[in-house]
């Protein structure tokens, strides 16, 4: 499947990206910002995602919650998200409302400002911190992501805060802050715009220009904070063990491994995907079906670029069973692996289940138009939609068994252990 | 247009909308009967196909509880052909994850394939839906699996916090009120013996359908479909109705104490309506306006207003018999009865006074824009078939989903409201610091509140 590309630039710097499907009478708009929880200094972290929420609190001409009441009752859906590398707004509509969304970016893009009040930071302020208990605090193994990422970089290292940030740093966050954030890293020159669905070229391309075009270009975004530059192998093995509020242990192994977009990711990926993809794979295989140590096995290779990225397995003890077993069982599969068991058919595997799942879920135009604006923003290459697929194709067995060889070996890896909590015995 | 710069001020207004219609459904029987309900889709070389039998989780015994799902898990577990390895590498090979739903009034068992593998997929699944063997050591197996998932739920604030709410919406003797994966009593008693029954009575053909949509010919539909299924017999499948009733028909205020929490996880609700209830296009709206959309009631009062929570949300749960009217949010536990008493604030309010027109018109615009949005999928698509199916729709019910919609009145949310919303029998559940929350419930003066140790689970 290929999908149409057709790339524009505006005078202030704003990436447009049209793909047209006029299959159903969708649309869909995406805005990613380069920037994300990495661009966060010491003290502030949280506060990229805390921004986020902020900008649906109005701009100049949209009041307060409008940005999503007129999405809603346009029969649109809306929402936007924030992660390490960038933050993105997205709106799926009937085709007709095309202006509406629009004309609801441009607004915060352009005009956010003079809205923004103390109330509303602090209001947001407590549905951030809501969010935070919700999916960490107050979730089994919710705190996995932090943990693992400040055993994975370095402290200097733009990724070793999570997204969400911490209670006190978003407690610190105040309104200089917000006006700052916004004025350096919101602007037409550090976005990237996807439209994709039933358009018409001609109208579409009208349209940005008029409700964008008179954005001003901003500064030049300031470098990282801290050192984003790491080897791309922790340098020495690091464990943690956590005593919490669960149910049965679970390990989480965590690598660094090469930046998204490299060949050594994708490399990542089939070896990730070959170990813990489905019931064939070969820690399911071991681990949960003929040695029963583990409830569940998965793994994922973080699509990041700054510096290192990040391949993460994770096993649930089964009941009774010693996490130390499960742990062991692991990398015996891992070092089977790495010396060099690896065949063609694991490998089709692999590949043909990318392929289903990628058809599957690029039928959205809302994914079509989130992943062209990732490629975009990412490697300045948005056809890279049309041909991602290739490299997943391109990795061989011999890579799989080196890659795993120099990246997946015990000593380094970041070992994250949940115990559940002593109990008094009930009676 | 070209040019300009854009006057702000004012929202744009729409363009001309592209008028929608349901595509086509094609139905055709194989040999045995079995209806074959089939939409074409173009674009994606792919297609969904699921096969829906009329029996599921409300047939169980009480004491037997979890052995709709143990069965559908164990469905890949071997055949008298196929080990589970073989099956696993088959499924996987041809890029297939099978979907076993084993819900509480149907089973379905479904896929989506590329499309030149659709019918080597139907081949696997038709074949281990008739042929499953359930080896001693895979019953084992994903028995003690699916009991360290009943352990992990347990552990977990938001599914302890769903189940006790049917635990505590439903009469003991009614299935609604257990969970579909059983308890820790019910699970361990499972038996091969159990799942062969059940799999026998259960997986066959009578009052079944196949559905497809997909980018594939109507004849190689029927060719994939009658290869598949066309020669499956089977017994008729037991009585499908189960009791359905209320726990109690007044209030009920529940604690389940974790100490320390930082959150509640809030329950409010009671016995809600069926699929087939007449007022369903004004329970809809109703609920959109209440708490069924980002710009909803309770939504834009305990997040937007008062920064209480993350989300909140209330739904119908409509099954072929009535499913819980639950109202569901995670809440800072120091607000947790000031949350309560907003929720029921809203839930009386909305009983009160109609909704303004503006108000009205947004919830139907979004109901009805929002509809095609799921089409975009094969799998959305499948999931609108099935749903004609499995409650007995008529045809036209996707063709006018969106003219039932807007032609709702505020008169008809009224009555809705009044009729469907009931606070003399809302339960209200919290799973948070009893210790904390305790004396803020006691405070709203709802009646006697009960305090659970959340240890003492099933």
């Amino acid at each position: 499947m290929k999908f149409p590309i057709e790339r524009h630039q505006l005078d202030n710097g704003l990436k447009v990206v049209l793909s047209i499907d006029s299959t159903q009478p969708v649309i869909a708009v995406n805005l990613w910002y380069n920037v994300g929880s990495r661009n966060e200094p010491v003290g502030l972290t949280g506060f990229a995602h805390l921004f986020e929420h902020m900008m649906f609190q109005g701009s100049a001409n949209v009041p307060d919650t409008q940005h999503i009441a007129h999405i809603e009752r346009a029969g649109g859906s809306m929402n936007g998200s924030t992660w390490l590398d960038r933050t993105n707004y997205y709106e799926t509509l009937p085709s007709n409302r095309l202006e509406l969304a629009l004309w609801l970016e441009s607004d915060r893009m352009g005009f956010f400002l003079p809205a923004l009040t103390q109330e509303k930071l602090d209001n947001q302020r407590d549905v951030v911190k809501n969010e935070r208990r919700w999916r960490v605090d107050n979730q089994p193994y919710g705190d996995w992501d932090e943990r693992i990422q400040a055993m994975v970089y370095p402290p200097d290292h733009p990724y070793h805060h999570s997204v969400i940030g911490s209670m006190e740093d978003l407690d610190a966050a105040n309104l200089d802050d917000v006006r700052r954030f916004f004025s350096t890293y919101y602007t037409p020159n550090n976005a990237v715009l996807t439209v994709c669905g039933d358009f018409d070229r001609g109208e579409a391309l009208a349209l940005v220009e008029r409700y964008f075009g008179e954005i001003p270009r901003g500064p030049e975004p300031p470098a990282l904070p801290g050192q984003p530059i790491v080897p791309t192998s922790l340098e020495a093995a690091v464990r943690e063990t956590v005593e919490s509020e669960v149910a049965l242990p679970r390990v989480y192994i965590a690598f660094r491994v090469p930046p998204y977009g490299t060949d050594g990711f994708y490399q990542s990926d089939v070896a990730t995907q070959l170990l813990t993809t489905g019931k064939s794979s070969r820690l399911y295989s071991s681990l949960v079906r003929e040695r029963r140590l583990a409830q569940s096995v998965a793994g994922y290779s973080f699509p990041i670029v700054t510096g290192a990225a990040m391949g993460v397995f994770w096993a649930t003890a089964s009941p009774g069973v010693g996490v130390e077993a499960m742990e062991a069982a692991f990398w015996d599969e891992v070092n089977l692996l790495r010396t060099g068991a690896c065949t063609q058919r694991e490998l089709e595997r692999v590949i043909t289940g990318t392929e289903s799942r990628q058809t599957i879920s690029l039928q959205k135009v809302s994914e079509r138009a989130n992943e062209i604006s990732m490629f975009t923003t990412l490697f300045d290459e948005p056809d890279r939609i049309n041909t991602e697929l290739d490299r997943i194709r391109a990795v061989t067995c011999s890579d799989v068994t080196r890659f795993a060889e120099e990246s997946f070996g015990r000593e380094s890896a970041a070992v994250l252990t949940y115990m559940p909590r002593a109990r008094a015995v009930a009676s | 247009m070209s040019g300009g710069v854009a006057d702000r001020s004012l929202a744009p207004a729409p363009g001309p909308l592209r008028p929608f219609r349901f595509p086509p459904i094609e139905r055709f029987e194989l040999s045995n009967g079995i209806p074959v309900f089939f939409t074409p889709t173009s674009g994606f070389p792919i297609a969904t196909f699921s096969v829906v039998l009329p029996s599921g989780a409300i047939r169980e015994d009480a004491s037997r509880a979890g052995l709709a799902t143990l069965t559908g898990n164990l469905l890949e577990s071997g055949t008298d052909r196929l080990s589970a390895p073989a099956i696993a590498e088959e499924l996987e090979t041809l890029g297939v994850r099978l979907g076993v739903g084993a819900s509480w009034e149907v089973t379905s068992v479904e896929f989506t394939a590329l499309s030149a593998r659709v019918g080597d997929a139907a081949g696997i699944a038709a074949h281990l839906m008739t042929s499953a063997t359930f080896p001693e050591v895979e019953v084992e197996r994903l028995r003690s699996e699916q009991l360290a998932g009943i352990l992990q739920r347990q552990a977990d604030p938001r599914g302890l916090a769903n189940e006790m709410a049917s635990r505590y919406i439903f009469a003991p003797e009614s299935a609604f009120g257990r969970p579909v994966s059983g308890t820790t009593g019910t699970v361990s008693g499972l038996t091969r013996a159990d799942v062969v029954e059940y799999h026998q009575s259960t997986y066959t053909p009578h009052g079944a359908a196949v559905i497809v949509a997909g980018n594939l010919s109507s004849d190689s539909v029927q060719a994939a479909a009658e290869s598949a299924f066309g020669q499956w017999q089977g017994p008729p499948p037991p009585d499908r109705s189960a009791l359905v009733k209320a726990r109690s028909s007044t209030v009920q205020v529940v604690i389940i104490d974790r100490p320390g929490a930082v959150q509640s996880e809030v329950r409010v609700g009671h016995l809600g309506v069926e699929r087939n209830t007449p007022d369903f296009f004004a329970v809809l709206v109703m609920n959109t306006v209440l708490g069924g959309s980002f710009s909803s009631r309770l939504n834009m009062n305990l997040r937007e207003k008062h920064g209480f929570t993350y989300g909140v949300s209330s739904t119908f749960v409509m099954r072929r018999q009535p499913g819980p009217f639950l109202v569901s949010t995670a809440v800072q536990t120091e607000v947790t009865g000031a949350a309560v008493r907003e929720i029921s604030g809203e839930l009386e309010s909305i009983r009160q006074e109609r909704v303004a027109a503006a108000d009205l018109a947004d919830a139907r615009n979004y109901l009805a824009g929002t509809f095609p949005l799921r089409l975009q999928t094969t799998g959305g698509v499948a999931s609108r078939l099935a749903e004609l199916f499995i409650y007995d729709l008529p045809r036209s019910y996707l063709d006018e989903f969106a003219e039932r919609v807007l032609a709702v009145t505020d008169q008809e949310v009224l009555e809705a409201a009044r009729k469907r919303i009931l606070p003399e029998r809302l339960m209200v559940l919290v799973v948070g610091d009893a210790k904390s929350v305790r004396p803020q419930l006691d405070e709203l003066n709802l009646g006697p509140i009960e305090i659970v140790p959340a240890e003492r689970g099933s």
